[in-house]
């Protein structure tokens, strides 16, 4: 199911309803069937793989409580091999058959949201296995830990010791939170169905036929992009954080303004948070992180970040793009003493000179973002290739006056509206990075303008359920 | 807590209004953004809805019916309630309404594809354009569920996709509301029903001037037909032989050339079921040839053009003289 479903406009109400009318004994199984369902609608087959997941998670935690030495790293490597293993087997198998160039004998269908919860189930069993939570006895807890419907398909990646707790918790019908809540979602939906939708339709046309389109269309096609996949997923964020709000669960935030970043090493702390916080907690530290030297800690990045492409996706251009992400962040560091002594060297400092450094690097941090997603969106590393060569060796500035706004495909009205939401959407931003909290900060204004924000939105969603709303990207992993 | 849930509740319905006007706009001016193709489904369901001077002779069927019968070649008393894109299943029901306002008709002229009784290809126009009501729907849903494999109507999200349709819901409205002129259809669907009612029904589909390319029908390998048409077919028939209708199957024209690739297979598979449904209704005259017309005779490769239409139609005036009361002034056209 997805949150931009008429189905799930119909399921929510329904679901979070029946959690405030319902007695707290029953609110949780309310809760856990809510999750099976919302997961059958999206991926019907797979729901034994979840609960598999859940019965061998809860199983392996109860085994391993109270014993010691080898036998528990034992338990602990059967759990994760059980988790990692199901997650190999239906995402990197045929990956793994190509690799060794093999033919892989069966096909096999990718269950949705699986990298999620099975990284939430791994995240879990480590927790346990260092002693920082106690193992989960009553299977319920846990299985609805894993199954929350609204991190389920797509994240956030949630902690057990964070979410177990909120199951025990007390949840009241409370309007003010429950508003906050919506109007979380309301930016969700504005920024998947009014911007997400119509930048879909700009990069479709421009990557479906990359090999027509001159060096200028691409770059800006991936400029879009960037615009694109943040809208998609940090709308989504925007989306489960809101719904799990309204009931009254906290979620980890996972998304904190990637795009105003000065540096590499800061994007990827404020982009997919959860992730990356999950992929330091359980990879990088215990890699060594940087307690073993400024080598070793840069060949940690590289592992973490080769691994954290794989994990979008089981090809050769998610390693590299991955790869060139810790390669930047890396970069940055070490040419970090080099970029201060220059800029020291620099003979006016004031306010002016202050903004257009940070102006300036933001904007080459954005670039190497973006040029590293080349190879995400890329169909292949040969696609890929001729992206790159046409943006860099077929860049000419004659192309930038040639190319109309409107060929984009969009026409006029679309083309206005998307820029109106993207001005919208870097207010919001702003308004995040310099006062913490958008929808904190509207819910203060006086009413005409609450409900100036509330009817623009509502009226420019309205407008373009014409386009229709695909899948979530971060659907597919 | 019931004050707070009232605010809240309050709150939403303020915040919907854009939504509401969107709805009620969908819902009180349809000739206002809707395509040319409305008017038809607009105008046969005022038709066969409304007290209509009682019509001897019913053409039902689907676009080929629609594009190959001029009633007013042959009769007064003749009316082409055939809709585009249907199949028995809409015209059941029509028929079913038709009865409600009007004496039964003294004859039916059943015009369907041979196709149209193997797939149900146009359903979401049917629900898009509210041609069925509330319950013929639920009905009709509820067939499909007893029905084995009819994924045209319970498909992935079936449900959501009724209800958004049954409440005009933007996700499916708001693109012809806003890809509409400026000033609106209204005109030019008030003209297309308009003509439509002058001609009795009547509507042409293609414009060309010849077409010679393949039809439906060709993509088919064999005659598999739907039970669920069929069964809405049989009750179709049932009810016109209740009603005490003479019913008369016939088939609409096919080009030279999809003649030639519509599979052996195919033609058996239907002429076999044809001969089932004589044996079931021996009082039913049906029609086992499907006729050949020239590529001239063709607007597009499943519809006669007009020159067609007044041939097609010119033979059903000789073939049935008790039956129609008009006249060829001019001869048919060749």
């Amino acid at each position: 199911m997805l949150f931009n479903s008429v189905q799930f406009v119909l399921f929510f109400p329904v679901v979070t309803a029946g959690f405030f009318i319902f007695p707290k004994k029953f609110k949780n199984i309310w809760l856990l069937l809510a999750g099976y369902y919302f997961y059958v609608c999206a991926s019907p087959a797979f729901l034994p793989v979840l609960i598999g997941a859940t019965l061998v998670t809860w199983a392996v935690c109860l085994v391993m409580h109270g014993r010691k030495g080898k036998g528990r790293t034992a338990i602990l490597c059967l759990g994760i091999t059980a988790n990692i293993g199901a997650l190999f087997f239906f995402k990197y198998f045929a990956f793994a058959c190509s690799i060794i160039g093999v033919s892989p004998p069966f096909r096999l269908l990718l269950p949705v949201g699986i990298s999620f919860y099975l990284f939430q189930a791994t995240g879990y069993l480590i927790d346990v296995y260092r002693g920082s939570l106690a193992p989960e006895k009553r299977l319920l807890r846990l299985a609805l830990f894993l199954s929350f419907f609204p991190c389920l398909l797509s994240g956030p990646i949630t902690r057990a010791g964070e979410m177990l707790p909120q199951f025990e918790e007390e949840h009241r019908f409370d309007y003010e939170r429950i508003r906050y809540g919506l109007l979380r979602m309301l930016f969700g939906y504005f920024m998947k169905l009014v911007i997400v939708a119509r930048l879909d339709l700009v990069t479709t046309r421009i990557f479906d036929h990359y090999g027509d389109v001159n060096g200028y269309g691409l770059a800006l096609g991936m400029v879009l992009y960037a615009f694109q996949i943040y809208c998609d997923f940090a709308g989504y964020s925007e989306l489960a954080l809101g719904a799990a709000k309204v009931m009254g669960f906290s979620l980890p935030e996972n998304f904190r303004q990637p795009f105003f970043a000065e540096k590499s090493s800061e994007l990827w702390r404020r982009w997919h948070m959860t992730l990356m916080k999950w992929f330091t907690d359980y990879l990088y530290i215990p890699l060594g992180g940087s307690r073993k030297g400024r080598a070793r800690k840069y060949i940690n990045i590289l592992i973490v970040f080769a691994i954290s492409g794989l994990w979008h996706g089981a090809s050769w251009t998610f390693v590299i793009w991955g790869l060139l992400s810790g390669l930047f962040m890396v970069l940055g560091e070490l040419s970090a003493p080099l970029r201060s002594s220059l800029l020291s060297s620099i003979p006016v400092h004031n306010r002016f000179t202050g903004v257009l450094h940070r102006f300036f690097r933001t904007l080459i941090t954005f670039s190497l973002f973006v040029f590293a997603l080349v190879f995400f969106r890329a169909p292949s590393l040969k696609a890929a290739g001729e992206i790159l060569g046409k943006i860099f060796f077929g860049f000419r500035l004659s192309d930038v006056f040639a190319l109309s706004p409107f060929s984009l495909g969009l026409g006029k009205v679309n083309l206005f509206l998307l820029l109106f939401a993207l001005l919208i959407l870097f207010a919001a931003d702003l308004i995040n990075e310099l006062r913490g909290d958008k929808i904190s900060w509207l819910m203060e204004k006086k009413a005409p303008i609450r409900w100036g924000f509330y009817y623009t939105a509502v009226v420019m969603i309205l407008f373009s359920t014409q386009i229709g709303a695909a899948s979530f990207i971060y659907f597919r992993f | 807590m019931k004050k707070d849930f009232l605010k809240l509740l309050r709150n939403f319905i303020l915040l919907s209004i854009p939504l509401l006007g969107a709805v009620f706009y969908a819902a009180i001016f349809p000739m206002r953004y809707h395509s040319p193709e409305y008017p038809m489904w607009a105008e046969e369901k005022s038709f066969v809805r409304t007290d209509s001077n009682d019509y001897s002779v019913l053409i039902i069927g689907d676009s080929r019916a629609k594009s190959s019968v001029l009633p007013e070649l042959l009769g007064n008393d003749v009316y082409n309630m055939a809709i585009g894109g249907t199949t028995a299943i809409e015209m059941y029901y029509a028929f079913q309404n038709y009865l409600k306002a009007n004496d039964p008709p003294s004859y039916a002229i059943l015009i369907f594809a041979p196709y149209h009784f193997c797939d149900i290809d146009n359903y979401s126009q049917t629900l898009y354009y509210h041609y069925l009501s509330f319950w013929e729907e639920a009905g009709l849903t509820l067939n499909a569920f007893k029905s084995a494999k009819e994924d045209a109507i319970l498909h992935k999200g079936w449900f959501t996709d009724s209800l958004s349709f049954r409440l005009r819901l933007p996700n499916k409205y708001m693109a012809e509301i806003l890809d509409a002129p400026s000033g609106g259809n209204t005109d030019e669907n008030t003209a297309v029903f308009q003509k439509i009612r002058q001609e009795k029904g009547f509507r042409s589909f293609g414009t060309d001037e010849e077409n010679n390319l393949e039809n439906y029908e060709v993509h088919h390998e064999t005659f598999d037909s739907s039970e669920l048409v069929v069964k809405y077919f049989e009750r179709l028939l049932n009810s016109l032989e209740e009603a005490g209708t003479e019913v008369i199957i016939e088939q609409a024209p096919v080009n030279p050339f999809s003649h030639e690739h519509i599979t052996s297979d195919f033609y058996e598979g239907f002429e076999a079921w044809l001969s089932e449904t004589e044996n079931r209704h021996p009082s039913c005259t049906v029609v086992h040839d499907v006729p050949v017309y020239p590529k001239n005779a063709f607007g597009d490769n499943n519809h006669l053009n007009r020159r067609g239409a007044e041939r097609y139609t010119g033979e059903l005036l000789e073939k049935y003289p008790e039956i129609f009361k008009g006249s060829l002034t001019s001869g048919l056209p060749q």
